[in-house]
Parts: C-alpha cells; sequence; structure tokens
C-alpha cells in the first residue's frame, strides 16, 4: 500500500540494527530456554520408550523361585491381552575372566532360535552373532556402564556354579560369539544379587542347550496394546497394574499345580530312591559273603605253606653235615701241603741262587778255552813273521850292492858326456855372434844398394827418354851391377852359415835329453832302495809289538788255568745233583693244584647249603607277612559288615527324611513385576522427571526481562522518533499507521527471535542435557523433536509480550499533539527524589554520586528492566551453586553426620541359629560393631496418600544410637529414640504431611497393617526410613520381632571392601552385604552431571546479563550523549567520563545482585524441591562460597559489558554533540 | 609576547576527496584581559579556532601559544587537563546537565579544578543567588546562560569561550549577557573570546578579529570599547 511507508520501516530495522538485535536476541535467548527445557523430558522419555518398544522390553515378568513350566506358559499365553510370553532362566553366579578376575555375572537363557526376533528381552545384536549352541555366549556391552566394558568376541568366560548348580550347566567355559546391547541393562545402575560381590558385573546371553532342565524361573511377558503408550505415562501404568493382578491371581492357580508336581516329582523320586537302596543292600550283602570266603581259602594257603617250610628246614641240616665232613678232609690236606712246602722251597732257592753261578762258571771255561787256542795261533804266526823279514832284510842288502856298482860305472860317462855339452854350447852361441854381424853388413850393403838403385833406374829412365849415355852413366850402371851381385852372394853365405848354426843346436839339444834321463835311472834306482828299507823297518817293529802281547797272554792263562780247573769240577757236580730237585717241586705242585679242586667243589657246595638257608628264611618272612595280611583282611571285613550295617541305617533314615521334607513342602509363589523393578526404568524415570521440573522455573525470568528489555527499547526508539513521528501526524498519517509502524518493528524482531529460540533450543537444550545424562545410560538414538505444543504457545506469548510493551512505550507519544511533538522534546526536568532529604546522607554526597542517584531513580523502566534482568541472572547463578551444595551436601551428611554404619548385611528369612552365629564371629573378629535390625520394606497410608518406604526396628535402640544419628534439620537438637519411639524421616514427613503426634497407618510386606504415632521427625536425605522401637513394633503388630539385617561399622579402604562383601556372601545363610560406597558412587555420578547442568546456567545466565547490561548501558549512552560531551568539554578524563555513567551500571548490578541473591535463594529452595525425587532430599543449605561466586560472576559480566560499552563512549565528540539541541 | 598567539594554524576537514580547510593558516593574538570578539559569517571557521583554542578539537598545521605554551602539540590527556584547568565554555544552547540544580551544574566544574571559586559566590555574582536550587528546566534561557557562565567562571579559568553566547536569547536577555561577560573580563581579569555572527557586537570588544573563509581577514584594537548596553542591533 504505502511504498514508502514500508521502505522506512525496513530502514529503521537496518539503520538500528543493534537495537532490532536486541529484542531479537532477548526473545530468542527466552523462547529458545523456555521451549528447550520444556522439550528436554518429554525428547528424553520418547526416545527411551521407542527404544523400549524395538528391543521389545517386558511389560510384566513372573519369576518364581519353584520354577515356570511349559503349562505354565501355555495358560499365561491364552490370558487376553497378553500379546507373547518369552520364557527364561536366569541365573546369578560367579565367573573367572581370561585375565583370572573373578566376576558376578547373570547368565540369561533364551532359546533364540525358537522364540526368533520377537522375544520379549531379545538383546540387540551389535557385533557377532547369537549363541546356537551350548558354551557360546552373548556378552552386554555398553558405554554407558563398566559391564562387558573389556569384553570382546572369541574371549572365554569359565563358570563357576555353586554346588547345588554344578550339574544344571552343560558347558563349564563359554566362548564370547556376539556382542549386544539391552534395554534392561540401559542405565548405569548396578544390579544386585545374592551372590559374589553383591553387584552384578558382566551379563550374558547363552542358548537353551546350554543349561540342563525343563523349567524356567522367568516369563517375560509384553502386553497387547502397550506399545503405543508411553511407558513412563500413566496410562500405561494402569494397564500393566491391571494386568499384573490378572496374573497374580492366575500365579495362585498354577503354584499350587506346580506344588503339586514337585511333590510328585519328588515322591518318585524317594521311591526311586528307596528301590535303589534296597538293591544297593542286596548287592553290598552279596560282596561281603564274597570277602568272607576268600579270607577262608588265603588262611588254608598259609597253612600249606607252614609245613613245607619245616621240609625244607630238615633237608637242609643233612647237608649240612655232610659239608662238615668235607671240610675237614680239606683241612688235612692242606696240612700236608704245607709241609712238603718247606723243602720245596729251599729247592727252589737252590735253584734259583745256584743256577745263575754254575751258568756263569761254564761259560767262565769256555771263555778261557777260546783265549788258549787264540793265543797259541797268535805264536805260531809270529814265529812265520819273524822269517818273512829276516828274507825281506837279506834281499835288501842284495840290491844295495847292486846300485852302488851301476853308480860307479855311469858316473864318468855322465862326466864326459857333460863336457862336451858344454863345449857345444860354447861353439853355438859363438856361431850366432858371427852370423848376427854378418848380417849386420850385409844390412849395410843393402842400404847403399838401394841408393844406387834409385840412380840406376833415374839413369834407365834417362836412357829410355833417349838421353845420352854418359860415362858417369855407364860407370854408375855398372858399379850397380856389381855392388848388386855381391850382395846376392853374401846373401847366400849367410843362409849357409845360418843352416849349420841350427844343426849344431838340435845335436846339443839331444845330448842335453839323453843326460839327464840316465841321471834319472841312478836317482829312481836310489830311491826304490830306500822304501824298502824303510818297510823292513815298521815290520820289524810291530813283530816285537805283538811279541810282547802274546807273552802277556801266555802269563795270564797260567795264571787262570787252577781257577778253571776247580770250576770244572763244580759244574760236574751240580750237573749230578739237578734233575732230583727238579723232580721234589714238581710232585708238590702237582698235589697243591688237587687240593685246590677239593676246595672250589667245596665252596660251591657250601654256597648251595647257604643260599637253601636264605631261601628257607625268605619263605618264612613271606608266610609271615601273608598271616599279618590275612588278620588284617578279617580285621577289615569286619568293619566293612560295621559300615554297611550303619550305612543301611543312614540311609534308611535319609529316606524318611525326605519323604517328611516333600510332606512338609512350603508353596510357591508367582512374584509378577513390571518395568518399575528394573533399575534403568527407575531410574531413567526419576532423571527426567528431574529435568522436566526444572523446566518448569528458569524460563519465567527470561520472559520478564525479555518483555522489559523490549519495553525500554522500544521507549528510547520512540523518544529518539518523537520528531518524526510528529512530521507523519501532521503529514495525517494515522495513529495506527504510525504504531504499527513499532508494533512491526518489535514484532518483527520479537518473532523472528522466537523462531530461532526455537530452532537452536529445541535441538541444543535437549541435547546438552541429555549429553550430561548419556555418561549414566546408553540407548542407541537420542531424537529431539519439534514439540508445537511448547513450541507454539511459547513463540505467541513471546511476540505478544514485545507487542505488549511496545504498545504502551508508544501510547503516550501517540497521545501528544503534532506540533509539540515537531519541538524539540522539553528536557526531562530533574527532579528531587527522596534521598535529598536524608539530607546529612545526601550532603556527604560527591554530587557526581548525586546524578547517579537522580539518574537511577529518573529512569524507572530502566531501573526494573536491570534490577530483574541483573537479579535474575545472580538468581540463576546462586541456584545453580546451592544444587551443587544441595547435592553435594547429602553424602557427606548422610554417610558421615548421620549414618554411622557402612555395611548393611542381610540374612535369609529362615537363617539357622548356626549361620548367625558364624556371622557374629566373623563381624565380632573384624567389625567395629554391628547393630541387629528388623528392615523391611514397607508402606505409609496416610489418607489417600500411600508412600513406600523402608521400615527399621533395632533390637536395642539405645544401641542403635551409635548406628544412626537422629537429630532435628534445622535446630540440630538430638531426637528422643526409645523401644516406643516411632520416627519419620524429613522428607517423608513432609510428603505425607504428618507431623509429631499425628497417626499413621503402616502396611507390612504380608499386608498387615497397624496404627503407629509420630514421635518424632529426623534429619535424613537418601531414601527415606520410618525407626520403629522393638516395643512399639510389637505393641502395634502384635508379634515378635525377627532381626534379620545387620547394620555394621566396619570401614575399611574403598579396595577392600569388595573382599568384605565376598567374604560375607559366602557364609551360610548371608543374602546380601552392601556398602554405602556403592550409592555414594552413584551420587558422586549425579555430582558430575549437575556441574555440566551449573555450567549450562551460568551460560544463560552471562547471556541474559550481557543482553540486560548492554541494552541498558546503550540506552544510558544515546540517550545522554550532549551530557557526556559535556563534562567532556569540562575537562574529565576518560576514566571519570567512564566512572560517571558505569557508575549508574555498577549500581544497578549490585543492587540487582543482591535482590538477585534473596531471591535466588528462593530460586534454589524451589529448584531443590522440585527436582529431588522421593527417596532423596536434597540439603537446604547454601554455602557462603556460592554467595560469593554468583555475586563476582554477576560482577565479571557487568565489568564486560562495560569494557565493551568503553568504546562507544570513547567515540563520543565533543564538536559534534555540542551542535545540536538537546 | 602576546597572552595568546595564533601562528599559521590550519585546520582541515576531509570531504570524500575534496580537503576542505576550515582554518587557512590563520594569525592572531591576544592579550591578558582582553574580551576578544570573533566575527564572521557563518561556516567561516569561527567555531573551528575557538574549538582548537579551547582544546576541544587539535590543529592539523601551526602553533597555538597561551601564556608561552605550546598547545598545540598537546596530546589527549594533555588536552583534557588544559580544558579542565584553564578553560572555561559557554555554549549557544547552555549545555546544563538537566538532572542537576543550577549549583550542582556549577560544582559539577568547579569540583574538578585546583582552586575553584566558592561555587555560591559565584551565582551570586551571576545574579542568581534565589535561583541555586532549581533545576535547569525550572529557569528562563537568560539564567541558564548565566548558570553555564558561573559554571565557566567558577572553574576559575585563564580563558572564558563563549560560543554565540546570546544565539538563543532575545534582545535583552542577550545584552545582558554580553555586558556579563565583559564585567567578568574587566572585574576578574579574565581573557574573553565571544564568537558570533552579529556585527554588532564589536564595538564592545578591546580586539576585533574578523574571519573569512578560514582565515583572519582583519584584526584591530578597539581603544575606547562601548558598554554593552550602548551596542544595539
Amino acid at each position: 500500500m504505502k511504498k514508502n511507508y514500508w521502505l522506512m520501516v525496513l530502514r529503521t530495522i537496518r539503520e538500528s540494527f543493534g537495537r532490532f538485535i536486541a529484542i531479537f536476541a532477548i526473545t530468542g535467548l527466552g523462547v529458545g530456554f523456555l521451549v528447550g527445557l520444556l522439550c528436554t523430558a518429554p525428547d528424553m522419555r520418547q526416545s527411551v520408550d521407542t527404544y523400549y518398544d524395538e528391543g521389545h522390553l517386558f511389560d510384566l515378568n513372573v519369576k518364581s523361585a519353584k520354577g515356570l513350566t511349559e503349562d505354565d506358559r501355555t495358560t499365561v499365553e491364552q490370558m487376553a491381552d497378553v500379546e507373547r510370553v518369552t520364557p527364561s532362566y536366569q541365573k546369578d553366579l560367579l565367573v573367572q575372566t581370561e585375565d583370572g578376575e573373578q566376576a558376578t555375572a547373570r547368565l540369561h537363557v533364551l532359546d533364540f532360535s525358537a522364540e526368533g526376533e520377537e522375544a520379549v528381552n531379545r538383546p540387540a545384536l551389535k557385533e557377532g552373532r547369537f549363541p546356537e549352541k551350548a558354551g557360546e555366549c552373548a556378552a552386554i556391552s555398553d558405554s554407558a556402564f563398566g559391564a562387558g566394558a573389556g569384553l570382546k568376541i572369541g574371549d572365554t568366560v569359565c563358570l563357576e556354579p555353586e554346588e547345588d548348580d554344578e550339574e544344571l550347566f552343560r558347558e563349564r567355559e563359554l566362548t564370547v560369539v556376539g556382542l549386544a546391547s539391552s534395554p534392561l541393562y540401559m542405565a548405569a545402575e548396578q544390579e544386585s544379587t545374592s551372590v559374589g560381590s553383591g553387584t552384578v558385573a558382566l551379563f550374558f546371553y547363552v542358548d537353551r542347550s546350554e543349561i540342563d532342565t525343563d523349567i524356567f524361573t522367568d516369563f517375560h511377558i509384553s502386553l497387547t496394546d502397550c506399545v503405543p503408550l508411553d511407558t513412563f505415562g500413566s496410562a500405561y501404568q494402569e494397564a500393566v497394574d491391571g494386568q499384573a493382578e490378572t496374573l497374580k491371581a492366575l500365579g495362585r492357580e498354577r503354584a499350587l499345580i506346580r506344588d503339586q508336581e514337585i511333590y510328585d516329582e519328588a515322591m518318585d523320586e524317594i521311591r526311586e530312591a528307596e528301590d535303589e537302596y534296597r538293591e544297593k543292600r542286596a548287592d553290598a550283602e552279596q560282596e561281603l559273603f564274597d570277602a568272607k570266603q576268600e579270607l577262608t581259602g588265603a588262611e588254608k594257603k598259609i597253612r600249606d605253606g607252614e609245613k613245607e617250610l619245616a621240609d625244607g628246614k630238615e633237608e637242609l641240616a643233612d647237608g649240612k653235615r655232610e659239608l662238615d665232613k668235607a671240610e675237614k678232609q680239606l683241612s688235612d690236606a692242606k696240612k700236608e701241603l704245607d709241609k712238603n712246602k718247606s723243602q720245596v722251597d729251599k729247592a727252589r732257592k737252590t735253584i734259583k741262587e745256584n743256577g745263575g753261578k754254575i751258568k756263569e762258571a761254564k761259560k767262565a771255561v769256555e771263555t778261557f778255552d777260546g783265549q788258549k787256542k787264540a793265543w797259541e795261533k797268535g805264536v805260531k804266526e809270529l814265529a812265520k813273521a819273524k822269517k818273512t823279514l829276516d828274507v825281506g832284510r837279506k834281499k835288501l842288502a842284495e840290491g844295495r850292492a847292486e846300485y852302488e856298482a851301476a853308480k860307479a860305472e855311469a858316473d864318468p860317462q855322465i862326466e864326459k858326456a857333460r863336457q862336451e855339452l858344454t863345449a857345444a854350447e860354447k861353439q853355438i852361441s859363438q856361431g850366432g855372434q858371427e852370423l848376427a854381424a854378418r848380417e849386420k853388413e850385409l844390412a849395410g850393403h843393402k842400404a847403399s844398394l838401394d841408393a844406387m838403385e834409385k840412380d840406376a833406374q833415374a839413369v834407365a829412365a834417362a836412357i829410355e827418354a833417349g838421353q845420352p849415355v854418359t860415362e858417369e852413366m855407364r860407370q854408375l850402371l855398372a858399379g850397380y851391377q856389381t855392388g848388386k851381385a855381391a850382395y846376392e852372394q853374401g846373401m847366400a853365405a849367410l843362409e849357409e852359415a845360418r843352416r849349420t848354426l841350427a844343426g849344431a843346436r838340435s845335436q846339443y839339444e839331444a845330448g842335453k835329453a839323453e843326460l839327464e834321463a840316465q841321471e834319472k835311472a841312478l836317482a829312481g834306482a836310489k830311491a826304490e832302495l830306500d822304501a824298502s828299507e824303510k818297510q823292513l823297518d815298521a815290520g820289524e817293529k810291530e813283530y816285537k809289538k805283538n811279541k810282547k802281547t802274546l807273552d802277556d797272554a801266555g802269563e795270564k792263562i797260567e795264571e787262570a788255568e787252577p781257577k778253571i780247573k776247580e770250576a770244572r769240577g763244580q759244574i760236574a757236580q751240580w750237573d749230578k745233583n739237578y734233575p732230583a730237585m727238579k723232580k721234589g717241586i714238581a710232585d708238590y705242585e702237582k698235589g697243591l693244584r688237587q687240593y685246590r679242586s677239593g676246595k672250589a667243589a667245596f665252596d660251591k657246595h657250601k654256597k648251595e647249603y647257604e643260599d637253601g638257608l636264605a631261601e628257607l628264611e625268605e619263605n618264612e618272612r613271606k608266610l609271615k607277612d601273608a598271616r599279618e595280611e590275612y588278620e588284617d583282611g578279617l580285621k577289615e571285613y569286619e568293619d566293612a559288615e560295621a559300615e554297611a550295617e550303619q550305612e543301611f541305617a543312614d540311609a534308611e533314615t535319609e529316606i524318611a527324611d525326605a519323604r517328611q521334607k516333600v510332606e512338609e513342602l512350603e508353596p510357591g509363589e508367582w512374584y509378577v513385576l513390571d518395568r518399575n523393578t528394573n533399575p534403568s526404568y527407575v531410574s531413567f524415570d526419576n532423571n527426567s522427571e528431574k529435568v522436566s521440573a526444572i523446566a518448569r522455573v528458569f524460563p519465567v525470568f527470561f520472559f520478564l526481562v525479555a518483555a522489559l528489555v523490549a519495553l525500554t527499547t522500544m521507549t528510547r526508539m520512540v523518544e529518539e522518533e518523537r520528531g518524526e513521528i510528529g512530521t507523519l501526524k501532521a503529514l495525517g498519517y494515522g495513529k495506527g499507521t504510525i504504531l504499527a509502524k513499532y508494533l512491526l518493528y518489535a514484532g518483527s524482531a520479537g518473532l523472528l527471535g522466537s523462531i530461532a529460540g526455537i530452532l537452536v533450543g529445541q535441538w541444543l537444550f535437549p541435547t546438552v542435557i541429555w549429553n550430561a545424562y548419556s555418561i549414566m545410560y546408553y540407548y542407541p538414538g537420542f531424537h529431539t523433536v519439534f514439540r508445537g505444543i511448547y513450541a507454539i504457545p511459547s513463540a505467541a506469548v513471546s511476540v505478544l509480550g514485545v507487542l505488549g510493551a511496545t504498545y504502551w512505550a508508544c501510547a503516550g507519544i501517540m497521545r501528544e499533539k503534532p506540533a509539540r511533538l515537531m519541538l524539540p522534546r522539553a528536557p526531562k526536568a530533574g527532579k528531587r527524589i527522596w534521598l535529598e532529604y536524608v539530607t546529612p546522607l545526601w550532603r556527604s554526597m560527591k554530587f557526581t554520586y548525586k546524578v547517579t542517584a537522580r539518574n537511577l531513580f529518573r529512569y524507572k523502566k530502566r531501573l526494573f528492566m536491570t534490577l530483574v534482568g541483573i537479579a535474575g541472572c545472580t538468581a540463576l547463578l546462586l541456584a545453580g551453586f546451592g544444587i551443587r551444595d544441595a547435592i553435594g551436601d547429602i553424602v557427606g551428611i548422610q554417610y558421615e553426620e548421620l549414618q554411622q554404619y557402612h555395611l548393611t548385611v542381610d540374612l535369609e528369612d529362615k537363617a539357622s541359629q548356626e549361620s548367625i552365629q558364624g556371622l557374629h564371629v566373623y563381624l565380632d573378629g573384624h567389625a567395629r560393631g554391628y547393630a541387629a535390625v528388623h528392615s523391611e520394606q514397607v508402606s505409609i497410608l496416610q489418607g489417600r496418600r500411600k508412600e513406600d518406604t523402608v521400615l527399621v526396628v533395632p533390637e536395642s535402640a539405645k544401641e542403635y544410637r551409635n548406628f544412626m544419628v537422629f537429630r532435628d534439620r534445622r535446630s540440630g537438637r538430638e531426637i528422643p529414640f526409645d523401644a516406643s519411639s516411632v520416627l519419620l524421616t524429613e522428607k517423608l514427613a513432609d510428603t505425607l504431611g504428618v507431623s509429631v503426634g499425628d497417626t499413621f497407618t503402616l502396611e507390612d510386606s504380608d499386608d498387615a497393617r497397624a496404627e503407629l504415632t509420630v514421635t518424632g521427625i529426623t534429619e535424613n536425605y537418601i531414601r527415606s526410613f520410618v525407626y520403629v522401637g522393638a516395643a512399639a513394633y510389637e505393641e502395634a503388630f502384635g508379634k515378635t520381632v525377627e532381626y534379620g539385617t545387620r547394620h555394621v561399622i566396619y570401614p575399611v579402604e574403598p579396595e577392600e571392601e569388595e573382599r568384605v562383601v565376598t567374604e560375607l556372601l559366602a557364609m551360610a545363610d548371608v543374602s546380601s552385604a552392601q556398602y554405602n560406597s556403592t550409592v555414594i558412587a552413584t551420587f558422586e555420578n549425579m555430582l558430575g552431571k549437575v556441574d555440566y547442568i551449573v555450567v549450562v546456567l551460568i551460560i544463560c545466565a552471562g547471556l541474559l546479563a550481557f543482553v540486560v547490561l548492554y541494552n541498558l548501558t546503550n540506552i544510558n549512552i544515546g540517550e545522554r550523549e550532549k551530557e557526556i560531551a559535556t563534562i567532556k568539554v569540562l575537562g574529565f578524563y576518560p576514566g571519570e567520563v567512564n566512572a560517571y555513567i558505569y557508575r549508574e551500571t555498577v549500581v544497578l548490578s549490585i543492587m540487582g545482585a543482591v535482590v538477585g541473591l534473596v531471591g535466588g535463594i528462593y530460586l534454589n529452595r524451589f529448584i531443590v524441591v522440585t527436582a529431588e525425587v522421593s527417596n532423596i532430599m536434597f540439603g537446604r543449605r547454601i554455602y557462603p562460597m556460592s554467595f560469593v561466586y554468583a555475586f563476582v560472576i554477576t560482577m565479571v559480566f557487568t565489568g564486560l559489558v562495560c569494557l565493551v560499552m568503553s568504546g562507544k563512549l570513547k567515540k563520543i565528540s565533543m564538536v559534534e554533540s555540542m551542535k545540536s539541541v538537546d | 609576547m602576546a597572552f595568546i598567539e595564533f601562528h599559521d594554524v590550519c585546520k582541515y576537514y576531509k570531504n570524500g576527496d575534496h580537503k576542505i580547510a576550515a582554518a587557512d593558516h590563520v594569525n592572531f593574538e591576544a592579550g591578558r584581559g582582553e574580551f576578544v570578539v570573533i566575527v564572521g559569517p557563518s561556516g567561516a571557521g569561527k567555531t573551528t579556532m575557538l574549538n582548537i583554542l579551547g582544546g576541544m578539537d587539535s590543529c592539523d598545521e601551526g602553533h597555538i601559544l597561551l601564556d608561552g605554551r605550546d598547545i598545540s602539540g598537546y596530546g589527549e590527556k594533555e588536552l583534557t587537563r588544559y580544558r579542565r584547568l584553564d578553560v572555561g565554555f559557554v555554549f549557544q544552547f547552555y549545555n546544563l546537565v538537566q538532572n542537576l540544580t543550577a549549583l550542582e551544574n556549577v560544582e559539577l566544574a568547579s569540583e574538578i579544578c585546583k582552586k575553584p571559586l566558592p561555587a555560591g559566590e559565584v551565582m551570586a555574582q551571576v545574579g542568581l543567588a534565589e535561583r541555586m536550587a532549581n533545576f535547569p528546566a525550572q529557569l528562563s534561557g537568560g539564567e541558564q546562560q548565566r548558570v553555564s557562565i558561573a559554571r565557566a567562571i567558577a572553574k576559575n579559568p585563564k580563558l572564558l569561550l563563549c560560543d554565540e553566547p546570546t544565539g538563543a536569547l532575545d534582545y535583552n536577555t542577550g545584552k545582558q549577557i554580553l555586558q556579563l561577560l565583559y564585567n567578568t573580563c574587566k572585574t576578574m581579569g579574565k581573557t574573553v573570546f565571544v564568537i558570533t555572527h552579529n556585527q554588532a557586537i564589536c564595538p564592545m570588544a578591546d580586539r576585533v578579529i574578523r574571519i573569512k573563509n578560514g582565515s583572519v581577514q582583519e584584526m584591530r584594537t578597539n581603544p575606547a570599547p562601548v558598554p554593552a548596553e550602548e551596542i544595539e542591533w
């Protein structure tokens, strides 16, 4: 319609985007928070409901200790409204894991193949497969709780069943073939059990074939029509309750039938046992008879043996006598031999001694004979040598005479020859000299001849040339001819002389040689003669030497002659005696050999005799043993006979006992349980309830603050635009149109904010809160869903709130006349405030503070907005910290201040006196103290209310005060407790609305009722109790109390607790033992979640504070720009300027925070009470530190906003601001 | 050396690509205790000069000497200190804090000075002894301007700067205000600068500085100033 008008609206949004965002943000925050929190619990429940439906979680569970049968199943299946019945066998027992640790496990037996996919409580497979045969199992393995965390496919676990169940399981070792999850075990709650450590740590599913029984322990039942119902809703509970009643009724019938069955079976068994007994008795008697027989036989044998032994002894004695005779003979022989021996020895000695000497003598004689013979031969040879020598000598003398004669003849000849030779030599040398002179002369001739020849030749040449031949020339030629002939003659003569001389010389040489040969022959003959002489001399010398040697030898032989003669005599003597001696020795040796063989024979016989003796002794011993054995056997037989008698008697008693027991069998019962007995379900239900309770409170603030923010923001906007409004009015725009702009502006911001808030909030808050809880729970999918039922009204209310605030802001201005609007707005007059009338205070204030004070009161909307916003922020923080305190407190108070015992031990209903005694002995030995109490689940009825609680009746009220402190929470005063007291815990009393002096009805587990009057209300946080004195109880119920529970003061280290519990549970008739630490751990876990929520609260509170303060400061600065410029001009430093403005913010924040602290106490109280679940009372105390935290964090947020805004303050220009009118 | 000296003071404003000189080599001087009127048409650069002189703005070039100190080089903090101790401002629109009474407005300034004059006395001096407890909204324009002057005087500054002090006032009130300023100048010995586009005020000044297009066109001293009552416009 009016294009420019819309343009204006859009431009306004763009230009004042910060303002638009402020409204957008605060509505977004408010709506998001509200919708998010509102949706959280429904989202959580719906997700789990879906999980339950998909997982076919049971609606009802029938349990029977006596067992359920196929017939039972058929009957239940025939019930209307029962959709499906899945029978199961459930057993808690100890197992040993691969690493050798013992753990408590729960075994679920399910016939996987027969029951199929739709089986109730069938787990969802995550990995691997389901077990198909004995020895296989699937383990529950979820991250939400520790169970099965370490298990993987292929691991094995060893079952360690109790004695009674030994035969129940087909395979002791189970192999994990699959990992699964089950809605049954969704939460980190601990399932308690009477086995092992008291809580179940591992859950396994096994196939039906694993166990050997026909009966079941459980029927898991799903009901028709229950799936579409919300499992946490009342419609569902009603439907289930109705069916439970029907089932219980059916159970009473079926239990009777089952009892009869059991009775019949037992009776059959007894009868069988009796038959068996009879049979066995007959067998035993037969056996005894046989044994007796055997014994008699043995005795006879022994007697035979004894006789044989006596015979043997006789025989041996004979042998002995013979032996003795032989021994005597032998010793005689020995004696004679010994006598001969000395003679033989003497003979031997003689032979040995003289044998050598004789031999020597013989040898000496022989040598002597040889020597004598050699000597005689030597003498003969010597004589012969002498003769030869003499001949040689004679011959030599003849040779020498011959030589002398020859020499005498030769010597003159030789002399003559020598003389001739010497003369010849002389002639020859003379001839030589002559020859040489001739040669020399001839050489002279030659030389002159040669000279003449030359001239002759020249003449000849001249003649030939035709020269005239002169006389001279002819003479010359002739002279030459003559000279030449003479020379040639001389030469021939010389040659003749030379030849003659050479002949003479050779004659001389031959004569000389002949002479020398003669002389040599003479010298040779002489030398030969000399050599012969020398030879003769040497022979003579040797002869002389040999002669001497021979003479010496002859002497010696002569000397030796007599000795040799004697020796010869001796030898002859020996040769005569020796053979006799030799014979004596041989005789002796033969005798000896005979003796020896005789001795050996004797020894052999003797040995034979001894062996025989030993054998006899052995047999004797054996016989003795046999007798002993026989005696023992006899005794044994007698004992066995007696024992058998005893056994027969026992068996008869046993059978009688069994018969009696069967007759006295207690009737069986069906327990019908719904999901409220599943710890996961209960825990989740409680927690989601808490979330929805909290969701109801928080968003209120955000709504209030959103409206206030919208109001102040729009007021400021309208005031800023008053000129424009005036102009529009003047132009003729209607009121509605102008108003529409602001409504549109604010409304669109609010609507967009709401949408954004819903989109983010409905996802963010459920997810964040769910994440906090997901540590405690496992389920596959969490889904956030758009819930129009929460989102649309929330958005509508928010937008309407914003529009209302806008309308209110505009209303005043709309009434004004355009003319006035066009004028600058009259400055809002300063006003005195009430504080000024407190003169002394006002006077003492610096007036910058006065300005602050006046401003605070001047803008009331802002004051209010800021107060609410900041107060809300602080209250949220305080509430958050307070919740932490509330929960953090209670564990400590409950388990340290109030409850003094650490351990609760329950006994079986029919515990024997010995078992109780045993427990007491154990406790006396270990624990510091214990109190006997009666403890039982009861209901308290008060008007129409019915509360489940725990009844505790101590045996001794006075002593029990050491185990439990009864006191008033507010005053801390002790509350008296004696045998006639009746105390209620605080939360219980509050819920029931009873106080001291009121009467209430107690209904015990057997549905018996009694009236009791409250004598006190005691502080208590975890679970609820009604403490009744023994006298009061007995009076009210008219029956004696049985104290089946022990509260025990037994502090041990946490790691020791499991051991203690295991020890206790191992004792007879102890059904459960639990340390408080289990509960404490749960609470500590819860505290962790609360921390998470506190963080969410702090973030929300911070956002709230920031939006509010930012808006406030923004408006403040915008409105007072000129004032700020003025004080800047006046010379205020930046710090002073900031202080001038922020003082208001800070004062408002402090005021808001103080209000918030007060409001926070109430908010905290509200949240704590709302969030409490029925069996827990949170602490009511907020710690001082929580106040400090809440306050300080608020101030930190304020400081942050101031820091952000100080930039804006700095930017304000003095010059620009001065220009405009106010 | 004069009490105040402007040497080639320049101030530029950027307007897109254009650089506009709001003050273009301004040179003038004034003596201690003088009543100075800076006159010129709108947009001539009077206010710029006053802003620079008053330490609300800084110049881009040149030097400003006040009592021998060069304030042109002052940083943000020194300028604030300068404004705080040495300068008193009077604005056209009074710029009073609405939420404070007249007296409190004066105290607002005096409280941060070293040797302020007693606020009450100053109020009496400007003739508002009876109206000290009133809020600005309860005062007339003239009265508000008197409060403004009192606020400036109470700081006991060396310099009193008045930007069109009569601009929002009627003729008679304006004259009264001018007289009050003149008296303040003469009796207290303050140097007073009055900026105006009203030529008629010039005769009462000791010194007149004419500004046009961002520079001083004329500076002259007036040996015989006329009292305010006698001038007319």
